[in-house]
């Protein structure tokens, strides 16, 4: 991969820095079947989780049962843990060659140089004459760590988008935690870790979080991004459309899908006050005044609609 | 899951891999009379009496640098200044060049080395690393340093005199001959630079980097280059005299970089490769008369002892290193092993007309008999040495 990053710089304008979007890219859309299965497999987990909180919660007591149902659950909807870690694990050679390729290639001492050479293929005789790259990339020397911090807060901040994106909803507190450390702990991570690497690998990071987020989006949603989205989105509308109650003498028959209770009784203490007997007022209804009568086929009228504001 | 985010991020830290280097130095160093100065990897340069190597007075720390440490995983062994030029002793001054951009004078008298410098380089004068070695004469030092730039130093107090700027990185120890400064940089030119006030001469271009040190010998000025080519360019019009290979066609083609300094002797010039092989070159033409396979990299600059030329050569198998030094018969085209060190060898080789001195990358220093192959160990620090 070394050898490959440098021919391919020659061809990309003699720029390292467009040589790493590029080989990231085709790095990333080789492995984009297996990066869709753990995708699917993520949001399967995901969707199950109401009805893992049930078993849990059903057989709480219950360890060899509460497994055994889940099991059974998993494999009934086709979902498994391992279809998330899995199709990870087998990428990570493939992401760990790329980071060191792009590790020796950006070699600034003679030890590194020297490492360098030995890994320069004979039979590619370009290479050896195109070492060192141009470290050179926009405002970065893609050999040291970004001087103007731009670098960590992009890797931080992609880092923590695609995590939002991959955070399942649960209502479990114990793994809300644990999704809330994961959250912050490794884009603050790898936030640090780009202050002491080169720039060019932190270049290298920033364009790989943001195809993943691009497969992620494309394939399962934005995930829990929506529904901290959502979330603002319902307190925005609940802060515009709130408006206090009407005055109960401002209420008229329109109303009666919540005042018909308010009205009928008058009619109850009329009937009352009429003389008329008990017998009639256990009547249920029908021995009622006619107001209470129209009230009710109001509501029936107006039901699910929303009495009028004012 | 939390044990594979630790995992990578210790693989990414470098504690896993060690794919991430540091400047560590390899400096060499020279003789004067019975006493031998070296550059230590930590730091530190050591007066020796080369009769029976016994320190003379106390090594001199250069002054410490920080290091980033990435939680402590990356190697922070050396906290000293790395020094891979070797120090030039000249009129009772020891000059050295640190990784850390500065020069430093120190006085050597009555057998000791003073521990307060003469002086050093003011700061702002010097951008970058200096990596490669200080040429001194008896009025100026001059070197090139990773910004670029070549300079020259007064050799008195160290006040800049004046640089000369470029596009590339200097890496390579110049070459004084006359009034004239050849060095060859990472934008692959061979420069030439009037030594008494930095202008240019002319510039020569070649198709690779250059980190070797130029030699020139009878008008004639040869350097090998990354591009896998020795040049010999005119010292005076800086025209190109011959390249070797000529042509892509021919057999048996240097198949890795020309890093070491090659030597001239006898008409002949020696360029080392780090292909394993010494390519032995008509120097007035170019063709090639023989090579020497010694199979394994040459990164160290050899020395030429009457007609020996002695060369190191350094390879790791299997997490065990190898520094074997072969003595190379120019007469008799014979190549004998004088003997395996064991450690690794990039300083560049130095002599005092019969031994030869290896400084290796353990920190050891060795002296070596070229007619017997006889060795003996000195210490640089106190771990190493009999």
């Amino acid at each position: 991969m070394i050898n490959v990053l440098i021919v391919l710089s020659d061809y990309l304008f003699n720029s390292f820095g467009i040589t790493i979007i590029v080989l990231t890219v085709v790095v990333r859309g080789l492995m984009f079947p297996l990066t869709r299965r753990q995708l699917k497999a993520s949001k399967g987990m995901q969707e199950l989780q109401p009805k893992l909180a049930e078993i849990r919660k059903k057989y709480a007591r219950d360890r060899q049962r509460r497994a055994k149902e889940e099991m059974a659950l998993m494999k009934q909807s086709g979902v498994s843990p391992a279809g998330c870690l899995l199709p990870m694990v087998i990428q990570m050679p493939v992401w760990i060659a790329l980071y060191q390729s792009i590790i020796r290639v950006l070699a600034a001492t003679p030890e590194e140089f020297l490492n360098l050479s030995r890994h320069l293929y004979d039979s590619w005789p370009q290479v050896f004459s195109l070492v060192p790259l141009g470290s050179k990339f926009l405002w970065l020397d893609l050999a040291t760590p970004d001087t103007m911090l731009l670098m960590p807060i992009l890797v931080g901040g992609s880092m923590w988008v695609q995590q939002k994106m991959m955070t399942p909803q649960t209502a479990d507190p114990a793994q809300q935690a644990q999704s809330r450390m994961m959250l912050w702990m490794m884009p603050l991570m790898f936030a640090f870790f780009t202050l002491q690497f080169p720039s060019g690998l932190a270049l290298y990071w920033v364009a790989s979080n943001i195809i993943s987020i691009v497969m992620q989006y494309f394939i399962s949603g934005w995930g829990g991004l929506a529904t901290m989205f959502k979330g603002g989105q319902r307190e925005a509308a609940q802060k515009t459309t709130k408006r206090p109650p009407p005055a109960a003498a401002e209420r008229t028959a329109k109303d009666a899908g919540d005042a018909d209770i308010v009205e009928s009784r008058p009619s109850l203490e009329e009937g009352a006050e009429d003389g008329k007997g008990g017998d009639q007022r256990q009547d249920r209804g029908r021995g009622y005044s006619d107001s209470f009568g129209t009230a009710k086929r109001q509501s029936r009228r107006d039901k699910g609609r929303r009495p009028k504001r004012r | 899951m939390l044990a594979l985010v630790l995992v990578i991020s210790l693989t990414i830290s470098g504690c896993a891999t060690g794919v991430r280097g540091i400047a560590q130095g390899w400096a060499g160093g020279t003789v004067s009379g019975d006493t031998a100065f070296v550059g230590s990897m930590e730091g530190k340069i050591v007066a020796l009496a080369v009769s029976d190597g016994s320190m003379l007075g106390e090594p001199i720390k250069l002054e410490a640098q920080a290091t980033s440490s990435g939680f402590g995983c990356l190697p922070t062994g050396s906290a000293a200044v790395a020094v891979y030029g070797s120090p030039v002793f000249q009129e009772g001054l020891v000059y050295v060049g640190g990784y850390d951009g500065k020069v430093r004078a120190f006085l050597f008298e009555q057998g000791r080395l003073r521990q307060e410098p003469r002086w050093i380089s003011r700061q702002g004068d010097i951008g970058g690393n200096i990596i490669g070695g200080l040429v001194v004469t008896r009025e100026m030092v001059y070197f090139g340093a990773s910004d670029g730039k070549v300079y020259a130093l007064d050799a008195v107090d160290g006040h800049k005199l004046w640089d000369y700027p470029s596009e590339g990185k200097f890496w390579s120890t110049p070459a004084v001959s006359g009034d004239t400064i050849f060095i060859g940089g990472f934008d692959r030119k061979l420069y030439a630079i009037n030594a008494a006030d930095g202008s240019e001469k002319w510039v020569f271009e070649t198709e690779g980097t250059i980190v070797s040190t130029p030699v020139v010998s009878g008008g004639t000025v040869y350097v090998g280059s990354f591009d896998r080519h020795v040049y010999a360019v005119d010292a005076t019009s800086g025209e190109q005299v011959w390249r070797y290979p000529a042509s892509e066609e021919e057999v048996n083609t240097p198949i890795g970089w020309f890093w070491a300094t090659p030597v001239v002797h006898n008409g002949e010039v020696y360029a080392p490769n780090l292909d394993g092989r010494v390519y032995v070159l008509d120097a007035a033409s170019g063709r090639r008369i023989s090579d020497f396979d010694l199979g394994a990299p040459i990164s160290s600059a050899p020395v030429l002892v009457n007609d020996l030329l002695i060369v190191a050569t350094t390879s790791t198998n299997r997490s065990k290193q190898r520094g074997e030094i072969f003595s190379l018969n120019t007469a008799s085209r014979q190549q004998k092993l004088l003997q395996d060190l064991g450690e690794s060898v990039h300083a560049p080789l130095f002599t005092d007309g019969s031994t030869v001195y290896v400084h290796t990358m353990k920190d050891s220093l060795f002296a070596i008999d070229t007619q017997t192959g006889a060795s003996r160990k000195f210490a640089l620090t106190a771990e190493t040495g009999e």
